[in-house]
């Protein structure tokens, strides 16, 4: 019953007053597929369910900004199917790249947090 | 005006039917009682421990910053192992920091629901949760902060973070000037929720 552990104590994963566990996912980066500065693609694809990539960054261009993890994967957790843990990457987008009427600053970005089966090898600028 | 004047009526809770989640957390935990895998102490103790969050917490995380520059970059490494050295048990959930400086502004959202690190800041305000806040401060962060009061040069990148996913963020603002004199539980005293948000800005006004 590991499925919702990131909600914290109500699932007795956490009891208060017990010390914080000491594993917020690090030690993913030796696994992960895709580094620090690496441009990624997030897949546009519309699956059903509670999927996590946000559907304004699908088949939008970002750069990697952290690489954290491994992490379940929450979509398959979400229905309690089994999850192999996977890298979660910090994705920063360009916000006049997501939005063609941004009306910002140029510099202004946007980090949304993106499963590793989300992206693919994005192209240069 | 005195006498018999009725008072319009107000239901009481029992007076509403049950909504389809409060039946089902209701029969959830019931079930879980029954079948032991978590006690009604455990229950209680959890509400507790969730009810007692609060943004003072994170204030005084972001005053430790302010004066404790080793402090500051412990807990831009991990939250969670800083939270503690103050004696604050946040929770397993892992909380990132993102500072606020002279050419970047950070806010927070979660459009996907409403992800907030609770066990620092406390319960998420309501408007956190709504629709418009969600949907729009993605794609007109700025327009939604001047709202909030907040006007951010257009020199200075504005970053939004969506929580989407395993991990919940707090902004660590900057420290207003004319507050060198100001011990560190008078700078705690500066750092409202919202500026932990994103969608204020700690002020001091020196008398």
């Amino acid at each position: 019953m590991n499925r919702n552990r990131s909600r914290g104590p109500a699932t007795g994963q956490h009891r208060p007053g017990e010390p914080a566990r000491r594993q917020y996912g690090g030690g993913g980066p030796a696994a992960s597929r895709y580094g620090h500065g690496d441009r990624v693609l997030v897949r546009a694809h519309f699956p059903p369910g509670h999927v996590r990539a946000p559907w304004y960054t699908r088949g939008h261009t970002g750069e990697v900004v952290k690489i954290t993890g491994p992490f379940p994967n929450a979509e398959e957790r979400a229905y309690g199917r089994p999850s192999a843990p996977e890298p979660l990457y910090r994705v920063r987008f360009r916000q006049h790249d997501l939005w063609p009427d941004y009306a910002g600053g140029a510099n202004d970005t946007l980090v949304a947090d993106i499963y590793e089966h989300w992206l693919e090898p994005g192209e240069r600028q | 005006m005195s006498g018999h004047h009725p008072h319009p009526g107000q239901p009481d809770s029992e007076d509403q039917p049950w909504s389809h989640e409060q039946l089902m957390a209701a029969a959830i935990e019931a079930l879980l009682v029954r079948k032991g895998v978590i006690t009604p102490a455990e229950v209680t103790r959890a509400l507790d421990y969730w009810t007692s969050r609060t943004p003072a917490d994170g204030a005084r995380l972001v005053a430790r910053c302010w004066t404790d520059d080793a402090f500051a970059s412990r807990a831009m490494e991990n939250v969670n192992e800083a939270a503690a050295e103050l004696g604050l048990d946040i929770g397993s959930t892992r909380v990132v920091a993102v500072a606020n400086g002279p050419a970047l502004h950070n806010v927070l959202v979660c459009t996907l629901c409403s992800c907030y690190p609770i066990g620092l800041l406390g319960d998420s305000p309501g408007w956190y949760k709504s629709r418009a806040y969600r949907s729009r401060v993605v794609r007109e962060p700025r327009t939604v902060l001047a709202e909030f009061g907040v006007q951010i040069p257009d020199a200075v990148e504005v970053r939004v973070h969506d929580s989407t996913a395993d991990l919940r963020y707090i902004v660590i603002p900057m420290r207003p000037p004319g507050t060198e004199h100001l011990t560190e539980r008078e700078l705690a005293g500066l750092v409202t929720r919202d500026c932990m948000i994103g969608t204020a800005l700690p002020r001091y006004d020196a008398a």
